[in-house]
C-alpha cells in the first residue's frame, strides 16, 4: 500500500501545476507583433505622438513593416492606444531603437527612458538616437539599405561605434551618465535623407534635455576624449607653400590620461592625448619618403586637435554640460567631493590639453 | 618440524549454488527426469556388470560419449567399481559422489552419469557437455569501434571468461561463481582483480546478487535492474558492455565485473556517470582527438537534451531573447503553423521516436528503407503541409543524432527519454521549467549511487585527479594512478615523474 504521504505528493503536484501554469504569460514569437522601433515626437498640443514599427515576416521569407501612430500624454498609453489597432499585440521585447524628435528631447526624455528601463523586457542595451525632424517620418520610409528601419538604424549605429567616429551608447550608458554626479549624458544625432538615414554627430544633453550637438569631424576627438578609441577616421587640411590639399588619418589606437590638480581648492585639470595613426590618403604633391612631410601633416592633424578639443571643451562650458565626465574624474580622485561647489566653479575651471600625434604607418593600407 | 607453521592447503572456493531446487533422492529425480523425451536412461552390459547411464540427449556431446566413454565402459577388464572409471577414462573429470544436488545439477549441464542400479545414490559423473552449438566469438555490434579490438562476448559464459582471462594471464584475477535462479540455475561470474579492486566493493556485489530470488535470469540486464542502487532511476547504474577490452580496462582500475551465463553483456561498477560518456575508442586514438572527441559527446549530451525544450521555452515564452537576425527565420517558417510550438515539437519528436522503434523491430534490410521513408518523407511532407517549421525539423533532426553519439546503449536510452520531461516543464514554465526540471534531475543525481559509490563522482565530489580520465583522457604516461573513487587497494606506482621519461639514448 502507498503511503499517505506520497499519494499527497503525487496529488500535490499536478494540482500545482495545473494552478501555477496561468502565471506565465503565453506569448508565443508569431503570435505577438514584435516591435522593433519607437519614435516620439511633439504633438501640437503638447502630446506626445509616439510611431511604433514592427516586422511582417510573410512565408515566403520577405519582410515588409508597419507603423502604428498614436498621440497620448504618456508613453505608455500610447501603446494602449496602438492595441486598439493592431490585430496582435503589441510587445516591446524586441525593442532595439528608440528615436526622439529634436523638439521634442529639447522639452526632455527622461520620463520616456526611465519607463524602457523600468520595463523588464526592454533590453539595457537598447540604442537611442535623436533625429533631426520628424520621427516618424523616419519610421515610416522605405529604405533600399534595408528591409526594416529599425534594422537599418540598429546596425548603422553598432557598425559607426565599431569602426567610426560614433562612442559607445545605449540605454545603460545614458542612465549612468544622467544619473552619475559630474557626467551629461549624450546621444548619437541621425538625419533622414531622400531614401538613407544619416549619423550627424552626437547630440549633448543637459540633465535629459538636448542642449547642442557634436557635428561628425568633431565626434573624432570626442570619442578619442570620452574613454580613447581604436577607430575613427581624421581629414586634415594641408598647406605647404601654395599648395594645398587633404590627408586622411585613421586612427590606430587613441588614448586619453586625465590629470587632475588641486589649486586653491579649485580642480585644474590636464589632459593628455596621445593618437597613433596611420596615414591612409595623401596630397600626391606630398613626398612621404620624407620625415618632414610626415612631420607636417603630424603637425597639422595635432593642431587641428588641439584646437578642436580645447573649442569643444570651452562650448562645453558655455553650455554647462560635463559629457567628458570632468567632473566625475575629480570625484574618482577625491573622498569628499561635492557637486554641487564643482558645478558651480564649472565655467571657470582651467582645463589644458596636450596632444601627441604619432604617425606611425604611412605605407601599404589594410 | 612444528607442523601447525606449516601453511595448509587453500581450498578452492567452491561454487556457490543458490538456486535451492533440487530432488532429495536419486529415485525423485530420475524418475521425474524420465518425464522428458530428451533424457537418455538405459542399462548397458559391461565386461563384469550391468551399468545404468543417464543423460540428457541434447546437453552433451555425442562423439565424445560414442568415442571417449563408450569403448572403454564396455570392454575395459578393469572396470570393476566406480572409482575404476577415474582411470579407465581419458577424461579428467570424472568424479564420484552421492551428493544429490551435485548429480542433479551436473546431469542439467551436459554431464553423464553413470550407476551399477537404478536407483543408486553413489554415481559417477562424467563430463561431456556439447559446446557445437555455441556461436563463435563475433565482431562488436553494437559498441562498434575502428580500431582496436574487435572480439566481442556470445552467449557462452565459458568462451567470455576465455576472452577476459586470455588478456590478464594472472592468478589475480578471480572468478567467483554464484549460480542464482530457482529454473534457470544460471551461472553468475563476479571478476575482479584481487590486490586492485576495493574488498567493500567486491562484498557489496557479492552480497547484492547472492540475495537475489529469481526464477529465470535470462540476461545480465536483469541483473543489472536487480542489483541496481536505485531501480527507479531511469540512469543506468551499472556499465553493461559486449568488450571485453573494456572489462579488461575497467577491471585494472578497480572495477568489478559481472558475468552471466547465456548473456553476451558483462557489466561493470561501481560506475560513475562519466564513464557512459567514454568509449574505448577514446584510448586507441591520440589523447588529444580521445578527449576532444569525449568533450564532443558531453556537448551532444547537453544539445540532444536542451535543444527542443529552449526551443518550446523561447518561442513560447521567452520572445525577447532571439536574435535580431533569427526572428525573420524562425517566424516566417512558423507562420503557417497553426500549433503551439509544444505540440509541434512533440510531434516531431514522437515521429522520431516512432522511426527509432519502428526500425529497431524491423530486420536490418527494411528498417534502412523506414530510415529513408520516414526522415525524408515524412520530414519534408509535414513542413510543406504546415505542420511543423523547417527549423524545428533541423533541431529535433540534430538533437536525435547527437543522442547517438553516447557509446552505451542504454545511456543512449535515457537521453533520448530525458528530454520529454524537460520539453513538457518548458511548455509549462519556459525556461523557469526547465532549470527546475534541471534541478530535479541534478538532485535525482547527486544521490544516485552505484553499487553504494557516488554517481557523479569527479563532478561531485570533486576528485581533480580522476578527472585525468573521465571527463578529458590525458596522455598515458599521466594517469598512472588508479581512481580514488573506486577506493583501490592498490591506488599507484610512485615512480611517476621518472616513468614519464622516455629513455632514449641521446646521441
Amino acid at each position: 500500500m502507498m503511503k499517505m504521504k506520497t499519494i499527497k505528493i503525487l496529488l500535490f503536484i499536478p494540482m500545482l501545476m495545473m494552478i501555477l501554469q496561468g502565471c506565465v504569460p503565453l506569448e508565443i514569437v508569431d503570435e505577438i507583433q514584435l516591435i522593433n522601433a519607437v519614435g516620439y515626437d511633439k504633438d501640437e498640443n503638447n502630446e506626445i505622438r509616439g510611431t511604433a514599427t514592427y516586422p511582417i515576416y510573410n512565408p515566403d521569407g520577405t519582410i515588409d513593416f508597419e507603423a502604428l501612430s498614436g498621440v497620448s500624454h504618456t508613453s505608455r498609453f500610447i501603446f494602449s492606444k496602438l492595441n486598439t489597432k493592431s490585430p496582435k499585440q503589441l510587445k516591446s521585447g524586441q525593442l532595439r531603437v528608440v528615436v526622439f524628435n529634436d523638439t521634442f528631447a529639447q522639452d526632455g526624455v527622461l520620463e520616456i527612458v526611465n519607463s524602457m528601463y523600468r520595463n523588464p523586457s526592454v533590453g539595457n542595451r537598447l540604442y537611442m538616437v535623436v533625429a533631426e525632424g520628424s520621427s516618424k517620418e523616419i519610421l515610416t520610409k522605405k529604405y533600399g539599405a534595408s528591409p526594416l528601419p529599425a534594422i537599418y538604424l540598429q546596425d548603422m549605429i553598432e557598425q559607426n561605434v565599431e569602426t567610426e567616429n560614433l562612442p559607445e551608447t545605449n540605454l545603460h550608458l545614458f542612465l549612468y551618465d544622467y544619473y552619475g554626479e559630474g557626467l551629461d549624458p549624450f546621444l548619437p544625432l541621425v538625419k533622414a535623407g531622400k531614401d538613407t538615414i544619416q549619423i550627424d554627430g552626437i547630440a549633448l544633453f543637459r540633465g535629459d534635455k538636448y542642449v547642442g550637438k557634436l557635428n561628425h569631424r568633431e565626434s573624432f576627438i570626442f570619442k578619442v576624449l570620452i574613454d580613447g578609441s581604436r577607430t575613427g577616421q581624421y581629414e586634415v587640411n594641408l598647406h605647404k607653400g601654395k599648395k594645398k590639399g587633404y590627408a586622411v588619418i585613421r586612427n590606430i589606437k587613441g588614448k586619453t590620461k586625465y590629470h587632475v590638480k588641486k589649486v586653491n581648492g579649485v580642480p585644474e585639470f590636464q589632459i593628455d592625448m596621445k593618437i597613433l595613426g596611420e596615414i591612409h590618403e595623401y596630397p600626391p604633391w606630398l613626398n612621404l619618403e620624407i620625415p618632414a612631410n610626415i612631420k607636417l601633416i603630424e603637425d597639422t592633424f595635432k593642431k587641428d586637435v588641439d584646437k578642436q578639443a580645447r573649442d569643444m571643451i570651452k562650448e562645453f562650458k558655455k553650455l554647462h554640460i560635463d559629457p567628458l565626465g570632468l567632473g566625475d574624474q575629480v570625484r574618482r580622485r577625491e573622498k569628499y567631493w561635492n557637486y554641487k561647489d564643482f558645478e558651480k566653479n564649472y565655467r571657470n575651471i582651467k582645463v589644458n590639453i596636450s596632444t601627441n600625434i604619432d604617425i606611425v604607418e604611412s605605407g601599404v593600407i589594410e | 618440524m612444528m607442523k601447525w607453521l606449516k601453511k595448509k592447503p587453500k581450498k578452492q572456493t567452491p561454487t556457490v549454488d543458490l538456486s535451492n531446487n533440487t530432488y532429495r533422492t536419486i529415485v525423485e529425480l530420475i524418475d521425474h527426469a524420465k518425464d522428458s523425451a530428451d533424457f537418455i536412461h538405459y542399462p548397458q552390459k559391461t565386461v563384469f556388470h550391468n551399468v545404468f547411464i543417464s543423460y540428457y540427449k541434447a546437453m552433451i556431446d555425442g562423439e565424445l560419449l560414442h568415442r571417449d566413454i563408450l569403448p572403454y565402459i564396455i570392454h575395459s577388464k578393469e572396470f570393476k567399481s566406480l572409482k575404476d572409471l577415474k582411470d579407465i577414462l581419458p577424461i579428467e573429470s570424472v568424479t564420484i559422489t552421492n551428493d544429490i544436488q551435485e548429480i542433479q545439477n551436473k546431469l542439467l549441464r551436459g554431464f553423464i552419469v553413470i550407476q551399477f542400479n537404478e536407483y543408486d545414490a553413489e554415481c559417477a559423473i562424467i563430463r561431456a557437455e556439447n559446446f557445437a552449438t555455441n556461436r563463435p566469438v563475433s565482431v562488436s555490434e553494437i559498441e562498434f569501434s575502428v580500431i582496436g579490438p574487435k572480439e566481442a562476448f556470445i552467449e557462452n559464459l565459458d568462451s567470455n571468461l576465455y576472452l577476459i582471462r586470455r588478456r590478464l594471464p594472472v592468478p589475480q584475477l578471480v572468478f567467483k561463481e554464484i549460480v542464482i535462479g530457482k529454473y534457470s540455475k544460471s551461472r553468475i561470474i563476479i571478476a575482479y582483480l584481487q590486490d586492485v579492486a576495493d574488498q567493500e566493493n567486491i562484498n557489496t556485489v557479492t552480497q547484492r546478487i547472492k540475495d537475489i530470488e529469481f526464477d529465470v535470469i535470462t540476461d545480465s540486464s536483469l541483473l543489472e535492474q536487480i542489483i541496481s542502487d536505485n531501480t527507479k532511476s531511469v540512469f543506468p547504474q551499472l556499465v553493461s558492455t559486449e568488450r571485453p577490452d573494456r572489462v579488461v580496462y575497467m577491471l585494472n582500475f578497480g572495477q568489478i565485473a559481472i558475468l552471466s551465463e547465456g548473456s553476451p553483456q558483462a557489466l561493470l561498477g561501481p560506475t560513475s556517470i562519466t564513464e557512459y560518456f567514454s568509449s574505448p575508442e577514446d584510448y586507441y586514438l591520440s589523447w588529444v582527438l580521445g578527449s576532444l572527441f569525449r568533450f564532443i559527446r558531453f556537448l551532444s549530451v547537453i544539445f540532444s537534451t536542451f535543444a527542443t525544450p529552449i526551443y518550446v521555452a523561447v518561442l513560447t515564452y521567452h520572445y525577447q531573447m532571439i536574435p535580431k537576425d533569427l526572428l525573420a527565420p524562425l517566424i516566417s517558417s512558423r507562420a503557417n503553423i497553426p500549433f503551439p510550438p509544444v505540440l509541434e515539437v512533440m510531434f516531431l519528436e514522437l515521429t522520431i521516436e516512432l522511426l527509432r522503434e519502428a526500425g529497431a523491430r524491423l530486420p536490418t534490410k527494411v528498417g534502412q528503407t523506414l530510415g529513408i521513408v520516414g526522415g525524408i518523407v515524412i520530414g519534408q511532407a509535414s513542413v510543406a503541409a504546415g505542420l511543423t517549421s523547417n527549423i524545428l525539423l533541423i533541431v529535433v533532426a540534430l538533437s536525435a543524432l547527437a543522442s547517438f553519439t553516447t557509446p552505451v546503449y542504454k545511456m543512449a536510452n535515457t537521453i533520448r527519454i530525458l528530454r520529454f520531461p524537460f520539453i513538457f516543464f518548458a511548455a509549462l514554465w519556459g525556461g523557469v521549467g526547465i532549470i527546475l526540471a534541471m534541478s530535479f534531475i541534478l538532485v535525482h543525481l547527486l544521490r544516485l549511487e552505484s553499487l553504494g559509490r557516488p554517481y557523479l563522482t569527479p563532478i561531485f565530489p570533486p576528485r581533480i585527479l580522476d578527472m585525468t580520465d573521465s571527463i578529458f583522457r590525458f596522455p598515458f604516461n599521466r594517469e598512472l594512478k588508479r581512481p580514488n573513487s573506486l577506493k583501490t587497494s592498490l591506488p599507484s606506482p610512485k615512480k611517476v615523474k621518472e616513468s614519464r621519461l622516455k629513455k632514449d639514448i641521446d646521441e
